[in-house]
């Protein structure tokens, strides 16, 4: 899949997550699986699991923190403005 | 865009010998108007090794790296027998973007006597004279990727086989070659093992405790599932039955089809209650339903009151009992000059100014109502005013539906009772038992639902039993908390799937239902009126009344028209205006269909090359029904050189006149 094909793909998933509260987060987060997914796809699906229960782990973390709150605002992001 | 000529040297069966010219001519700009190019020629003469070109020239190795196959076999034993130790293969395409002309130059060179390619073949575009800097730069930004290449350059025999075999696969693959959905697929796919995965970490906590009452909560967990699955494919079942009774009505006699509007109607509002239960379900009004019952009686009361004389016995009765009704929740009941009157919640605070209000409800002192100096009580006073008005518009709209409904249906009975035409009683008479049989399925489901009810009552009251100490309700409850958020993960994931498949499948639709409607014969139209397919790739002709044909309503030739309108619905998604180049493009059509679609596409794309076997599809009938289209015609001839091998050339006609042809050499 081109760089351009996945960049839509995001773009969208960013429209839908906005609808949620904590729209962002969420986003950051899928946008992690999906890459994870476009990178990995030969790895059985087990594998995938455990590596996608970090990611959520992982952010769950981050999200608590200031630094991540900064870090958000400050790069905005890609896919259709802050 | 256009293509305009083609040079090939030793490229499959174009030889470079002298003598033979081994351009193909593919556009005459002095006969604009006409965009179809139509190359002849019979099995085996070349007409394949076209498209392998110019798909070559274009994406050179990355189309098929061993290209080293492409070298025409006479011109390595010429080589072979001259003693030449390198051998020079390449295609030239002229084509045409805004009336300006390039040449597109894909080069190899062959060692014979090493046996393989001396290197990567190479690309050049000249323009002007001149070449350009980044041919391959030229190719990306005027054509598409070599993966999309297919739905220009294709053989349609090959394209209707892969619908047949496997429909729903064939959607799927196209769908994702053009939008690559099956990366969110993935996505999906895994999200929800997480979600079971952490069914799967609670298990192991409870299993950990008490594995007698684990066991029992993962069989009746089974269980649960298995009742899930019963009811999907309940669901799946009534839905089949539903589509057939929608195709049931179909017939050219008026009295059937006025009776048939009568029937969709019907279904119609039947939906509509169906919708109209749901939202009520989801919306505030169930959340505040005991809220607005005891409004309903206290209002009710209170107007019964006033019409009444009152004694002050029946009064303080009245009052007791609408007290001890209201339950723990409400204090009391406040009314205003307005009439307006409210509940008020244990807890609420109530302006000091309203308190005189208060008293004309009479109840003691110290009971029922407590005051504060604040209030939220007017939150509630709006709150259930808004909520009166929701209550009377969802009742309005259910009530008048029903009455609808009813109306209808009484019309349907009294046709049925009444009618003397045999063809519609016996369909009348087949709906009612379809109708009998999504009744009982339905009740079937609904027994299934409560049951599975009961089991997730079960599994709570077994969870209850495991006693687990603090950290273990800690870790599930965290476990739980993950698992919720990996859900919202999961919806986010799914419904950005389908609004990006619904751009593509939207114009897809409207694209290929345009294509059918002008491919089918006219008195077929109202029956073959659209094509959709929605995200599961599901592929449904519809009729104008919007109602799907079952798959034996629609014969082999229909199917197939509606497949390549498909088919060429993608193509224009892409949105790159260069040539088809199409083998075998009316094998497979019925006639008259092939008639259709190949007209349509005609006006529609700015250069159709055809590629076509003279007396299947190149015949005196197709030949007099292309000719107004014919931009350029040529013969691909074949002949043998030397004894050695055959070579194929291309010969130019007449593009007025049916080119001649003797079957029998063949």
């Amino acid at each position: 899949m081109s760089k351009e094909e996945e960049d839509k793909i995001l773009r969208v998933i960013k429209r839908v997550g906005k609808e949620q509260k904590n729209g962002d987060l969420y986003f950051e987060i899928l946008k992690k699986i999906f890459c994870h997914i476009s990178k990995y796809e030969n790895v059985p699906l087990d594998g995938r699991v455990q590596n996608i229960k970090d990611i959520i782990e992982n952010f769950e973390k981050l999200s608590k923190t200031l630094d991540y709150a900064l870090k958000l605002n400050k790069e905005g992001n890609d896919f259709g403005g802050k | 865009m256009k293509f305009i000529k083609l040079k090939l040297k030793n490229f499959k069966p174009y030889y470079d010998k002298p003598g033979i010219k081994q351009e193909i001519n593919l556009f005459n700009k002095d006969r604009k108007g006409k965009n179809l190019t139509l190359n002849i020629g019979p099995t085996g003469h070349g007409k394949t090794s076209i498209s392998e070109a110019l798909l070559w020239c274009l994406f050179g190795d990355y189309y098929y790296n061993n290209w080293e196959e492409f070298i025409n076999t006479l011109s390595r034993e010429i080589a072979k027998q001259r003693k030449v130790n390198k051998i020079n293969i390449s295609v030239e395409l002229v084509l045409e973007i805004e009336e300006d002309y390039y040449r597109l130059i894909r080069h190899g060179i062959y060692d014979i006597t090493k046996g393989q390619k001396v290197s990567d073949s190479e690309l050049s575009v000249i323009h002007a004279g001149e070449p350009i800097s980044n041919p391959i730069g030229f190719v990306g930004n005027h054509f598409p990727p070599l993966e999309l290449m297919t739905y220009f350059i294709f053989d349609a025999d090959d394209i209707l086989k892969k619908f047949e075999e496997n429909r729903k696969r064939a959607i799927k693959d196209h769908i994702n070659k053009i939008v690559g959905v099956e990366k969110l697929d993935g996505m999906i796919e895994s999200l929800e093992e997480v979600v079971l995965s952490y069914d799967k970490d609670i298990r192991n906590i409870e299993i950990g405790i008490h594995s007698d009452v684990s066991d029992k909560i993962g069989e009746k967990e089974k269980d649960k599932a298995q009742k899930e699955e019963a009811i999907n494919h309940l669901e799946r079942e009534i839905q089949s039955k539903k589509e057939e009774k929608q195709g049931l009505f179909y017939s050219v006699s008026p009295e059937i089809k006025k009776f048939s509007e009568l029937v969709d109607e019907k279904d119609k509002l039947e939906e509509e209650i169906i919708k109209l239960n749901k939202q009520f379900v989801e919306s505030n009004i169930v959340a505040d339903m005991d809220l607005l019952l005891i409004y309903c009686i206290v209002d009710d009361a209170i107007e019964k009151l006033n019409q009444k004389q009152t004694t002050k016995e029946e009064f303080e009765t009245s009052s007791i009992v609408i007290k001890s009704s209201l339950g723990k929740d409400y204090s009391g009941i406040f009314f205003d000059d307005k009439k307006n009157t409210c509940l008020i919640k244990v807890g609420a605070r109530i302006w000091d100014e309203d308190l005189d209000n208060l008293e004309k409800l009479n109840l003691k002192s110290g009971e029922g109502i407590k005051s504060n100096s604040m209030s939220t009580f007017k939150k509630y006073k709006k709150k259930i005013s808004k909520l009166k008005l929701d209550f009377e518009d969802y009742k309005n709209d259910f009530d008048g539906t029903i009455k609808a409904l009813m109306m209808v249906e009484n019309k349907i009975k009294l046709i049925g009772d009444t009618t003397e035409n045999r063809e519609l009683k016996d369909k009348l008479k087949k709906y009612n038992d379809i109708e009998d049989i999504i009744r009982d399925k339905k009740e079937v489901q609904h027994e299934i639902r409560e049951k599975k009810k009961l089991i997730k009552k079960e599994i709570e009251e077994l969870r209850n039993e495991l006693k687990l100490n603090e950290e273990q309700k800690k870790k599930i409850e965290q476990i739980i908390k993950k698992q919720n958020e990996t859900q919202i993960l999961l919806n986010i994931a799914k419904k950005s799937r389908e609004e990006f498949l619904h751009e593509l499948l939207s114009y897809i639709n409207k694209t290929a239902s345009e294509s059918l409607r002008s491919t089918v014969k006219y008195e077929d139209k109202q029956r073959f009126h659209s094509i959709e397919v929605d995200s599961n790739y599901q592929f449904r002709v519809k009729q104008s009344n919007g109602k799907a044909l079952k798959e034996r309503q629609i014969n082999l030739g229909y199917l197939q028209v509606s497949m390549m309108s498909f088919f060429f619905g993608l193509s224009k998604f892409l949105g790159k205006k260069i040539p088809y180049v199409i083998d075998d493009p009316l094998l497979r059509l019925d006639p008259g269909h092939d008639k259709r679609l190949i007209k349509q596409l005609c006006k529609t794309s700015d250069q159709l090359i055809f590629h076509m076997i003279p007396g299947k599809e190149y015949t005196t009938d197709s030949f007099n029904w292309l000719k107004p289209y014919i931009n350029i015609q040529n013969w691909l001839g074949r002949e043998e050189y030397k004894g050695l091998d055959y070579i194929s050339y291309a010969e130019c006609k007449d593009p007025d006149k049916k080119i001649y042809f003797n079957i029998d050499k063949f």
